[in-house]
């Protein structure tokens, strides 16, 4: 503890924050030799999608389970989805379908699909975030650019917009997050040079409270180590990744923009189909996780838009997002590169509330995956009549973690990162394994 | 009858309900972005928005003398002066959501219906509680004043349409046939009909006896919406499809069915004298339309 009552542990994290979780040795430390670099984007679904209204139509159920959609055929045969997603339906060839999701602990968060893991009994230092794993073990892909990046942006529940915690990997690998709640830099209304403006007055007020705590050796280095991280983030690269004003007006476009406000009940993130082209543009900025939240998938139902009301609120608007995306990955050579995962933290009840909503549905998600060099155009898993349960091929959640990170290139049986006691803790629990449908 | 969509007005979220001013000119529209906007009908500008509930608006509607008058999922009933962003008068008494509410046409007498399964009636001239009706054994998703004021009209999940006496607050019919949730209701303006519709797809004429005149089907999934035009000759209802569907009354038949919306069409409102129909979609759109 400083005289004044500051703690080099609270300057550490307040630099941090202002230099998007990052220290100087790990901006500085540079993968060479490569000029594409292995990545994943994943879409956080806020809420909860309904399994059975998106992927796993259940037209033999009884109605007051079947819902109000039809299933259109694909580009693959024998693979339907729902009517609202006939750009995903013409490109299905592309995506795996993963209908067995299992392993939620039913709670109203992104943790798990950040993480893997559930939050109660976490090791000491709490389990880092995917991204933030990534980044402890393999750094940064060259300088100038930041490993982890995450626009979840500020939502009225704030488990929904959580960017992902470091964990015991280290504020220093927390996900440089711009639309977080504590941001000053957002994507909502584009970069300005105001906004950069007012990212140099936190620095500043960062000086000021360095200032305060002279006298003491311990903040020796950090001014460097300060200018270089502002360096990064007014850096060309950052900025005009996160500039969409940069983009080709036609791709952008193509993606469809979305809504700035927030859906639903407000309490959560926009329809903003802009990050999933920012997430492109971050990854080709040298970012290896780009994590985003989007939408309100909680749709229990009356008076706020029944299931279905929702339902054709928010598909239309994802089939376009995620379709632009998985075409820009491939226009731009990146899908074999680029793992695009899209998922919520639970399913939702089969059967139809008397509000015309579906609930909390813990027992069975789904998930889509595409790119990242891994097979496509296949379903995995599959629910019983009613789409209640797996009846075979559950798929669990550190599953499709253990596929990510073989698909960024790392040892599963070797890569482990110490908690804060000191522990080596693998990154997923070792019982699971990569997905052998996906990936070889 | 024949639609021409005129204006296009947006919310950032669902738009549960629109009006018109009683002189045609302006628009007002509800969102479940908890805001109100009002519009210059001749031209579709915005000309106020603000935020008028802490939860969605699901109701806007205007007073003979001009007033606004809003419904929210906070569960108030709101009052505003003509152009005004603060409330005049805030009702509180429902003991949960408040998805509906309806004007009298002359006066100042409020309904609003309730998760809470009551209808409550507000005076908006002497500022208090004018009564509660109570017997609907589910949410009243719909509520409507006959043309004279003194009755009104309810819906809701069970099942039930239910016509009121103003005064006594007594049930004077309870009808039933609708297989699922009665989600809008509405008189003709001579009030010789009500019509009622829902989650079965079906449009019911009822006299003032309580008897079955006619029964619609529609065939275009669960039913959101109806009303009446000001002549009575015709009736609107809009669903989950987001079509309007338009009945000649005399001749019991569909006259023409017109996709309008992306998503389920909320709130039906003709303009006092017929020429215009706004039509509220959960798409986040309001449509103006001409009506010839």
């Amino acid at each position: 503890m400083f005289c004044d009552g500051i703690s080099r542990r609270n300057m550490l994290k307040i630099g941090a924050l202002g230099l998007g979780g990052l220290t100087l040795p790990d901006l500085l430390k540079a993968e060479a030799g490569r000029k594409s670099h292995k990545a994943v984007i994943m879409i956080f679904l806020s809420g909860g999608p309904p399994h059975q209204d998106m992927v796993d139509l259940k037209m033999e159920a009884p109605v007051e389970i079947r819902g109000e959609f039809r299933p259109i055929s694909t580009n693959v045969p024998g693979i339907e989805v729902c009517e609202l997603m006939p750009r995903i339906a013409q490109r299905m060839d592309r995506l795996s379908i993963v209908r067995t999701l299992v392993g939620s602990e039913g709670r109203h968060a992104a943790f798990q699909c950040l993480t893997g893991h559930g939050v109660l009994n976490q090791p000491p230092g709490g389990w880092p975030s995917f991204g933030s794993a990534v980044s402890k073990v393999q750094g940064i892909v060259r300088p100038g650019t930041l490993p982890n990046v995450s626009l979840a942006p500020r939502m009225g529940n704030a488990p929904w917009g959580d960017p992902g915690q470091a964990g015991f990997a280290g504020q220093a690998h927390a996900p440089f997050a711009p639309n977080a709640q504590q941001a000053e830099l957002g994507l909502k209304k584009g970069v300005t040079i105001e906004s950069l403006k007012n990212r140099q007055a936190l620095l500043s007020q960062i000086d000021s409270l360095k200032r305060e705590a002279i006298g003491s050796r311990a903040l020796d280095g950090l001014e460097s180590q300060y200018e270089a991280a502002f360096g990064i983030l007014t850096s060309n690269t950052l900025v005009d990744a996160l500039d969409l004003e940069k983009e080709d007006p036609v791709i952008r476009d193509r993606y469809g923009r979305g809504a700035p406000e927030n859906a639903g009940y407000g309490d959560a993130g926009p329809l903003m189909n802009d990050y999933l082209l920012a997430a492109r543009r971050l990854v080709e900025a040298g970012a290896r996780v780009v994590s985003l939240a989007y939408g309100r998938w909680d749709w229990h139902g009356r008076p706020h838009g029944s299931n279905f009301d929702n339902a054709r609120d928010h598909l239309p608007v994802f089939d376009q997002g995620l379709t632009a995306l998985l075409d820009d990955l491939e226009e731009r050579g990146l899908s074999d590169d680029v793992s695009v995962l899209v998922w919520g933290e639970f399913g939702r009840t089969p059967l139809i509330n008397k509000n015309g909503g579906r609930d909390h549905w813990p027992q069975v998600g789904c998930a889509m995956l595409a790119g990242g060099g891994m097979r496509t155009g296949q379903v995995i898993g599959a629910t019983n009549k009613l789409g209640e349960f797996p009846k075979e091929r559950p798929v669990h959640f550190q599953e499709i973690f253990a596929t990510l990170y073989q698909n960024l290139g790392i040892d599963l049986s070797r890569a482990t990162i110490d908690d804060l006691s000191g522990r080596p803790q693998y990154l997923v629990d070792p019982v699971y394994d990569p997905m052998r449908e996906l990936v070889s | 009858m024949k639609l021409e969509r005129l204006q296009t007005v947006r919310h950032g979220n669902a738009i549960y309900a629109c009006a018109i001013s009683l002189d045609g000119q302006q628009l007002a529209t509800g969102s479940l972005d908890n805001n109100i906007r009002l519009w210059d009908t001749a031209n579709g500008q915005q000309t106020l928005s603000y935020r008028a509930h802490g939860d969605g608006v699901c109701f806007v509607g205007y007073l003979a003398d001009g007033r606004l008058v809003s419904a929210g999922l906070d569960r108030q009933v709101k009052v505003w002066p003509a152009g005004a962003t603060a409330a005049q008068m805030a009702f509180t008494g429902h003991q949960d959501y408040v998805p509906c509410a309806a004007v009298a046409r002359e006066g100042s007498l409020l309904a609003s219906g309730s998760f809470d399964q009551s209808v409550r009636l507000w005076n908006a001239a002497e500022r208090t509680p004018a009564g509660v009706l109570t017997g609907h054994t589910g949410t009243v998703q719909c509520v409507t004043f006959h043309h004279a004021g003194k009755l009104v009209a309810s819906g809701g999940d069970d099942l039930t349409v239910r016509v009121w006496e103003v005064a006594t607050g007594k049930q004077l019919h309870l009808l039933s046939g609708h297989a699922r949730a009665v989600e809008g209701v509405a008189y003709s303006a001579d009030g010789s009909l009500l019509a009622s519709t829902g989650g079965d797809g079906t449009i019911k004429l009822w006299n003032p006896a309580g008897a079955v005149v006619a029964t619609f089907e529609v065939q275009e999934g669960p039913l959101k919406s109806v009303t009446f035009s000001p002549d009575g000759q015709w009736l609107i209802c809009g669903g989950n499809a987001g079509k309007l569907s338009i009945w000649s009354v005399a001749e019991q038949r569909l006259a023409a069915t017109i996709p309008a919306h992306r998503n389920t069409v909320y709130w039906l409102h003709f303009s006092a004298d017929g020429t215009r129909l706004a039509t509220a979609g959960f798409d986040r759109e309001c449509h103006l339309w001409a009506v010839s």
